[in-house]
């Protein structure tokens, strides 16, 4: 069986903050980036009470660099530390990607997820990297599948197997993006339903979902860029009712980051995603 | 262990990014196992304008000033001349009033690196921890007789900014792209910056109060800060400055001299 049920949810933004109290919208959780709250105070914090007052929590790490061929920033992970603390949210994830590194003691950071190789040594860190994490913060972290706009000649195994074994070594969760599947397979000529039927579902504990823009790459052909500006593409609503119909009910999240809609096109987008399992009778039982 | 000619490297991925004329590292290639240059941009550009677009969101008022291809112009040369370091992005901008200040371009916009300093200010208030300003009733119980003794601790929101240019009409105005006409350039402006509760407040300070008021986030005593007051201005009422800064919020306690007496 698959982590528990939050039922659906969207990112965060404070923009829909008024329309949420007023609405109180039909929602299992809200999820937001880890690094928008680790301000000391104010406003950020006092909206993030409020929310945590009424809906379940996801923080999601976007800084943490968990595949950083370097040593994890320790200073990053206890303030991640201190916010999971603090919110006892239902839960917390990162990407399997890098951000920083740590060259000469000098951090740099690139405030993007970057690609790795699949290599045993890239798995190696990866797999430090969330063991140190579960050990800090003391519960299970969910990890991201990527999107991908270039491949590595290092590489030696599918991003499936890698992922797999991370996932076996580490005991984590997995978060399966299944707008990065999509992504992914269209730059990676990789078949996105094989993608889907090979992933470790079994340890997957959110769905997210996300609009992609459009781009052409060096010979021309078609990349798609994990843009967030935009509603969930038809190919991937597809592709998302084909994982529920597999294997029943997910939490599942609604992204929107970039040109962000106002509430009521957000709220629809989540209620799509809802039906969706209804329709599939996979929304059994919404935790509340 | 050796590197191979092949083998991925992160810090070559890295120092890559920052450069509009670098090509992509070795072994960054397409599914078919060629190199692929245009591929890796995608990253160059989803990290140059995500810094871009932070430093904008940081600093309004200066992209409104000097418009948008001089503020990426002055953001490309910042980032290269003050690399990232924080994963914190709610708070990325550290130390642009001072690169601004050194950016030979920015000269002939001399008021440019107060309003930097005004808005970043602005902005670690904005994210300061919340204390909340010193009760009537713990002041009432003060006893008025030891206040010159007395230090003061501030909010941590609390920053003045004194500039030689009217800091907080030009920064306003900015804000808002409303004209600059009509606001006097040689008329200074003392900004003190204050969040008591959940807004930002940005206050006009009289001029004669800025060095006073200066000494005491020093640390230095009331008393200490009237005699700096009244070496400027004969006129100096400290009442009138201590209700400015209760008024304001901007004080969190005020501790006592236990040792002195």
């Amino acid at each position: 069986m698959i982590g528990k049920y939050f039922g659906v949810g969207v990112g965060f933004k404070p923009e829909h903050f008024q329309n949420i109290m007023e609405s109180q919208p039909d929602l299992g959780f809200f999820e937001v980036h880890a690094e928008n709250y680790m301000g000391d105070g104010g406003i950020p914090h006092r909206m993030l009470g409020a929310l945590r007052n009424q809906y379940q929590l996801s923080i999601h790490g976007v800084g943490l660099s968990l595949g950083t061929m370097g040593n994890l920033d320790q200073n990053h992970l206890h303030r991640l530390k201190s916010l999971v603390d603090r919110y006892q949210p239902a839960l917390v994830s990162e990407h399997l990607a890098w951000s920083s590194h740590d060259e000469a003691k000098n951090l740099l950071f690139l405030n993007d997820l970057l690609p790795i190789p699949y290599t045993q040594e890239t798995l190696d860190r990866v797999v430090e990297h969330v063991d140190q994490t579960q050990t800090t913060l003391g519960r299970q972290i969910l990890v991201e599948n990527p999107s991908t706009y270039v491949a590595f000649s290092d590489t030696q195994m599918s991003e499936i197997d890698f992922i797999t074994q991370m996932q076996k070594h580490t005991g984590c969760g997995l978060i399966l993006d299944v707008n990065n599947v999509y992504i992914s397979a269209n730059n990676q000529k990789m078949d996105a339903f094989d993608y889907l039927d090979s992933f470790p579902t079994h340890a997957v504990g959110e769905i997210h979902l996300a609009g992609h823009a459009e781009d052409v790459d060096d010979s021309g052909e078609r990349l798609l860029i994990d843009a967030h500006d935009r509603k969930v593409a038809p190919d991937v609503w597809s592709l998302y009712r084909h994982v529920i119909q597999k294997t029943g009910e997910i939490t599942t999240l609604i992204e929107w980051d970039n040109d962000v809609p106002d509430w009521p096109t957000l709220y629809h987008e989540a209620m799509d995603a809802k039906s969706l399992m209804i329709e599939l009778g996979a929304d059994t039982h919404a935790a509340q | 262990m050796p590197l191979s000619k092949q083998q991925f490297s992160q810090v070559e991925f890295a120092a890559r990014l920052f450069d509009p004329e670098a090509t992509a590292p070795n072994g960054v290639v397409d599914p078919n196992g060629v190199a692929a240059p245009k591929r890796y941009s995608v990253y160059k550009n989803n990290v140059i304008v995500s810094y871009l677009e932070a430093l904008a969101a940081a600093y309004p008022a200066c992209k409104n000033l000097v418009g948008e291809d001089f503020f990426n112009a002055l953001g490309r040369a910042y980032l290269t001349n003050v690399p990232p370091s924080s994963q914190l992005m709610i708070l990325f901008g550290e130390g642009f009033a001072d690169f601004v200040a050194n950016y030979a371009p920015a000269q002939k916009i001399p008021f440019l690196p107060d309003i930097a300093k005004l808005e970043r200010a602005w902005r670690l208030a904005y994210h300061s921890a919340d204390i909340a300003p010193i009760s009537a009733e713990k002041l009432s119980a003060l006893p008025p007789e030891q206040l010159g003794d007395a230090t003061v601790s501030f909010l941590p929101s609390v920053a003045l900014i004194s500039s030689p240019f009217p800091v907080i009409n030009l920064w306003a105005a900015a804000t808002k792209m409303q004209t600059l006409d009509g606001i006097d350039p040689q008329n200074g402006e003392t900004a003190l910056i204050v969040r008591p509760e959940l807004d930002v407040n940005v206050h006009n300070v009289p001029k004669d109060l800025a060095d006073p008021i200066l000494a005491i986030i020093h640390g230095e005593t009331l008393n200490h800060a009237a005699e700096i007051g009244l070496a400027n201005n004969d006129d100096f009422d400290f009442s009138a400055m201590f209700s400015l800064l209760i008024q304001t919020g901007a004080i969190a306690n005020i501790i006592l001299d236990t040792k002195g007496t």
